[in-house]
């Protein structure tokens, strides 16, 4: 550590009213001194104006920043959803900028924000771990009911002597020299040593963390609330000595049915009668308008985003898919148009099943229409087949 | 501040307002006669007297908003418990005074909402709803059938609550509330100059949370049965915000006008200075930036759910004939003044504030018209804009009339609460 000469850092001057303050504050500025400062414990409206403070250039920054905020957040997202990972939810499209507002938003306020803090701090020379007119008792009455005006040493203008008594001229109530304080400007050695030991503690959990993704271990995993995981029941697929199989999972006793899988309707339920699909909808489906306008509503939810509303197979899926198919990024096949000739022959059984279970590249839908929707849809793509009927 | 008598010496609006008020009586007959003859004399057709009677609807709407917005600023600065805006709490005051005469201004809107010359709320007079019934059942094609039937049975569904005589109940007492609301206010303000004391400021701050639920409820059922009402098949929750969002920015700008206009004529020259004008800025940059944050949200969810019962209100003012009416109102209600109120300097500069303060009035009409006009059924399905010098002249009549009626009121008392108790901390008041 080294230790300098104790020398002159400049004169502070004290003051017992706002009055006091904004009248020093005119009069040192008149002089032409360059490198000095007011300390006061309330804002002092005016003073800015008095001391011939320059604007802060803070707020044009802040506004840069902010800008670049709204572009980061915008190409971010455009590469990312229209470049990196094109996934096609409900055929909506892939780049559209009304639905990255919301993050643009955000990251224009974050960029600003950051922008704003740090900037305030590297402005305003933080962190500061030491300043000499700390060192002077009476200063800490700057922060209760005192004003300072304080001339660094580094002013051009500043003659110790002088400068004291130009300040005293200014009905100072005192006036003292501050000293640089011996002592190094530099951070204290054992703080320092302390945060270089505290940071390389710090490493050592994710340390340990990484460490533990490549040593597979014996030992059972530490488990601070049991009563999740030990439960006293029995699991899907476990094993269990109880029964003879070693089975947890019991198969149905012959012959039993579950409540409401009573299935006797074997055409109201599968579509076929034997091995061949019914031509007409079974007579145990009601056919009302009623159901149509049923059909209408579940075909919108189900059906239309790949076979569209008119049933052409232009879907809104179809029509981002063929997008992502040029792209490389998919393989596609475009949905069967139900004015197709081949499906208006088929039978209704058919149109049935396929809803049911799917065919070539449509997935099967009975898991989530229930069988008295799928007629209805049937119907409804009759009646849509039967609009387009010259 | 030294001699009080002195500042407040120039505290009445005097003969102003006489002459104030003869000026936008002129100004407003000339611009609505102006209007009526455009479109019923020189015009004549059914198209331009239909677009006659949105047009009066949307000027007529402007007016109301500005008078609504200037009530709740009374009514939220005594619920805050502000002593910035003061000094300008009575104009805010006067201007409520006329919110009954601007009720009396929306009585011609009776015509087309009684009478079979022509439609603006489609489901008014419900002969309509069968009449519907019958023209979808010789409608040309499925496609019109399908959406008449539509038109049909969501207007059908909504009959008890749209109806004239329900809808005329409602306006009548939400007129009644207004006038109530805004008479208490500048009453017990103007009872205050006499006698000083702080007893109707408390008994105001008292009142002031209940009117403002009040104030919230009918300024969005109001829009809901006027504006909303206009397209009988759409919805949306957020839209009663953002009408109020509009109507309490154009508040602020109103109020920097009527400020300068009296500055400049000589009145109130001490007591409303830069910091008030920058506060007022500051309020109006941040009720510009909350109308976009509520039109965007309204936007945003029915683009993005594309639910065809909602879209098609915004489809339709994304058509050839208003898309760029829609952008319009993008960037003239929101992006520039956003861009150009953002520094401080512009706020503390009298003339420019002036400027973006009638600039934000007009864009404040943009924003009524593009919602109310695109739902009126063009017959031409041509893609030039309707907008004409007719619905300008609307505009300018209404803007009239609505400086008639509150310069009419204007010197009945003093231009600034003298009694109120922080008068004093208001005067003081600095922005740091």
């Amino acid at each position: 550590m080294s230790r300098t000469e104790s020398k002159t850092w400049g004169v502070m001057a004290e003051f017992e009213s706002v009055d006091g303050i904004l009248h020093a504050a005119a009069e040192v500025r008149k002089a032409g001194f360059t490198r000095w400062d007011c300390y006061t414990p309330v804002p002092v409206h005016g003073l800015d104006e008095v001391m011939g403070v320059r604007p802060t250039r803070l707020p044009w920054i802040i506004l840069i920043m902010g800008a670049v905020g709204i572009g980061a957040a915008q190409l971010m997202q455009h590469w990312m959803n229209g470049v990196d990972y094109p996934f096609n939810i409900s055929g909506k499209p892939l780049i559209s900028w009304p639905s990255a507002i919301p993050v643009t938003f955000e990251m224009m306020v974050l960029f600003a924000a950051f922008t704003a803090f740090f900037a305030m701090w590297i402005a305003n020379d933080l962190p500061r771990w030491f300043h000499p007119l700390h060192h002077k008792p009476r200063f800490a009455r700057a922060t209760n009911d005192r004003f300072f005006v304080a001339i660094e040493a580094r002013d051009p203008q500043f003659d110790e002597q002088r400068t004291a008594d130009f300040l005293r001229g200014l009905h100072s109530g005192s006036v003292e020299t501050v000293e640089m304080p011996a002592g190094s400007k530099k951070m204290p050695t054992g703080l320092a040593r302390a945060l270089v030991v505290m940071s390389c503690a710090a490493l050592i959990p994710p340390a340990m963390i990484y460490n533990a993704r490549h040593e597979p271990s014996g030992d059972p995993p530490i488990n601070l609330v049991p009563d999740m995981d030990d439960q006293a029941k029995f699991r899907p697929q476990g094993e269990t000595p109880v029964f003879a199989d070693g089975r947890m999972s019991r198969p149905s006793v012959e012959g039993s049915i579950a409540r409401g899988e009573l299935r006797e309707d074997t055409a109201y339920w599968t579509g076929m009668q034997g091995e061949i699909f019914i031509a007409k909808v079974p007579s145990s489906v009601k056919v009302t308008p009623e159901l149509i306008d049923r059909g209408e509503q579940r075909y919108g939810i189900y059906c239309a985003p790949c076979h569209d509303h008119t049933g052409s197979g232009n879907g809104t899926v179809h029509q981002a898919a063929v997008l992502l198919a040029e792209l490389g990024k998919a393989t596609w096949t475009q949905p069967t148009s139900l004015h197709d000739e081949r499906v208006r022959g088929l039978p209704d059984g058919d149109i049935y099943n396929t809803i049911r279970v799917g065919k070539t590249t449509m997935p099967g839908y009975g898991s989530q229409i229930p069988a008295a929707d799928r007629w209805a849809i049937v119907l409804y793509v009759r009646a849509l087949q039967a609009s387009r009927q010259q | 501040m030294s001699d009080k008598t002195q500042v407040l010496a120039d505290c009445q609006a005097g003969d102003l307002a006489p002459r104030t008020a003869r000026i936008g009586l002129i100004v407003g007959v000339l611009g609505l006669v102006f209007g009526a003859v455009w479109s019923y004399l020189v015009k004549g057709d059914e198209e331009s007297r239909t677009q006659f009677w949105y047009a009066y609807l949307a000027a007529f709407f402007w007016a109301l908003t500005i008078g609504l917005g200037s009530m709740l600023f009374t009514v939220i600065m005594h619920l805050v418990g502000a002593h910035w805006s003061v000094s300008v709490r009575r104009l805010a005051e006067v201007t409520q005074s006329a919110l009954p005469v601007l009720c009396l201004l929306g009585l011609p809107l009776l015509y087309p909402l009684l009478s079979h010359d022509v439609t603006v709320w489609r489901w008014a007079g419900g002969h309509e709803i069968e009449h519907v019934a019958d023209a979808a059942a010789q409608a040309p094609s499925l496609g019109d059938q399908l959406a008449q039937d539509e038109h049909h049975e969501l207007g059908a569904h909504k009959l008890p609550y749209l109806n004239v005589t329900f809808l005329l109940i409602r306006f009548a007492i939400y007129s009644l509330v207004w006038w109530r609301l805004s008479r208490y206010y500048l009453q017990r303000s103007v009872q205050q100059d006499a006698t000083q004391g702080f007893e109707p400021t408390r008994r105001m701050r008292k009142w002031s949370a209940p009117a403002v639920i009040i104030f919230a409820l009918t300024i969005t059922f109001a829009s809901f049965d006027l504006l909303m009402s206009l397209d009988e098949t759409w919805f949306s929750t957020m839209f009663g915000v953002n009408i109020f969002a509009g109507a309490f920015m154009s508040s602020f700008a109103w109020l920097i006008l009527m400020a300068r206009y009296l500055q400049s004529k000589g009145r109130m020259t001490q007591v409303v200075n830069t910091e008030h004008y920058h506060d007022l800025g500051k309020m109006m940059f941040a009720f510009i930036c909350f109308w976009a944050y509520t039109a965007f949200s309204q936007f945003m969810i029915i683009w993005y759910a594309n639910m065809p019962e909602e879209t098609h209100w915004f489809q339709n003012r994304l058509s050839p004939a208003w898309e760029e009416w829609s952008w319009l109102v993008m960037f003239g209600h929101f992006m520039l003044p956003f861009i150009a109120l953002m520094s401080r300097h512009v706020k503390r500069h009298k003339q420019a504030l002036t400027f973006w303060a009638g600039y934000m009035l007009i864009m404040h009409w943009v924003d009524i018209y593009w919602i109310t006009m695109p739902n009126m059924q063009f017959s031409k399905t041509a893609t030039d804009n309707p907008v004409g010098p007719m619905d300008f002249a609307l505009l300018i009549g209404m803007a009239g009339m609505l400086v008639w009626a509150v310069a009419r009121k204007l010197d009945r008392q003093a231009l600034v609460p003298i009694g109120d108790p922080l008068l004093g901390r208001c005067l003081q008041f600095k922005n740091v």
